[in-house]
């Protein structure tokens, strides 16, 4: 319904910022993780967002159509001790920098408020147009 | 329509097509802004008030409108309704991942197009208020 479909965009939006958010969460979460159940430690995890194909003249808001590893190396600490120490001293832990999650996530932060003012203004605008049915 | 050809007029047409143009406007602003991690991702915007501009410019220039004396006779160009527009801003880069949506500036046009669209539906409830002024006091 095209009367309405800001709401949907806007809702797109928020869902993959959400979703964004979620996978910040969890990469902090598992910033020490050494063990995962396909081995090695954690990787890093980020969402691919793309543009949803224009409905007639209007985009339909955004998606997320993967999520992927963040290939880059692990961060190696020395520590013989640890039970996940490699046989030359070195643990690989989570390639996860927690300066940067913190920095995505207030960009997410940031980028779900516009979505909702998007979404609120959208909302006022659909209810302007029903009061004129109320003359 | 047909019955109430008279009572819909050129401003209730134009108020009409404001109101379409700025609902299409929110939607290409939540559309830029659901798109604001896209990488790659190159916003839209809406043209219209230029547009309708220029026509009423071309019109009050054809004020004139040439004299029909027969049914043959041409009666000059007749106003084609302008409808919005909606373009893809190739220009402005300012991000590393080539996206060019700038929130501020998404939330200015947002802000700006909801209070234009709450006059406009203002405006246009005015109008149905003083037809149904006129119905009403037809009836007493």
């Amino acid at each position: 319904m095209a009367f309405l479909s800001g709401l949907d965009i806007s809702a797109s939006g928020l869902t993959a910022e959400r979703l964004r958010m979620d996978l910040i969460a969890n990469n902090l979460a598992n910033a020490l993780s050494t063990r995962t159940p396909h081995g090695g430690p954690y990787r890093r995890q980020m969402p691919v967002f793309a543009a949803r194909q224009p409905v007639g003249q209007v985009g339909a808001g955004v998606e997320v159509v993967a999520i992927v590893e963040d290939p880059s190396p692990p961060r190696l600490v020395f520590d013989p001790d640890h039970p996940d120490a490699r046989p030359d001293g070195y643990v690989e832990y989570p390639n996860v920098d927690v300066v940067t999650e913190m920095v995505d996530m207030l960009a997410a932060s940031r980028a779900y408020q516009a979505n909702l003012a998007a979404f609120a203004t959208s909302r006022d605008m659909a209810q302007s147009a029903l009061e004129l049915l109320r003359v | 329509m047909a019955p109430l050809e008279g009572l819909w007029g050129a401003a209730e047409e134009s108020l009409s097509r404001a109101l379409d143009a700025a609902a299409l406007r929110q939607r290409v602003v939540a559309h830029n802004l659901a798109n604001l991690e896209t990488p790659g991702y190159r916003r839209f915007q809406v043209v219209f008030e230029e547009l309708l501009a220029q026509q009423q410019a071309r019109q009050s220039r054809l004020r004139l409108s040439l004299a029909t004396t027969h049914p043959a006779h041409l009666k000059g160009i007749p106003a084609r309704p302008v409808g919005p527009v909606v373009v893809r801003d190739e220009g402005t880069i300012y991000r590393n991942d080539a996206n060019n949506v700038d929130p501020e500036r998404e939330l200015a046009t947002m802000a700006k197009n909801g209070l234009w669209y709450r006059s406009l539906s203002r405006a246009m409830s005015a109008r149905f208020a003083s037809l149904r002024t006129a119905i009403h006091e037809g009836r007493r």
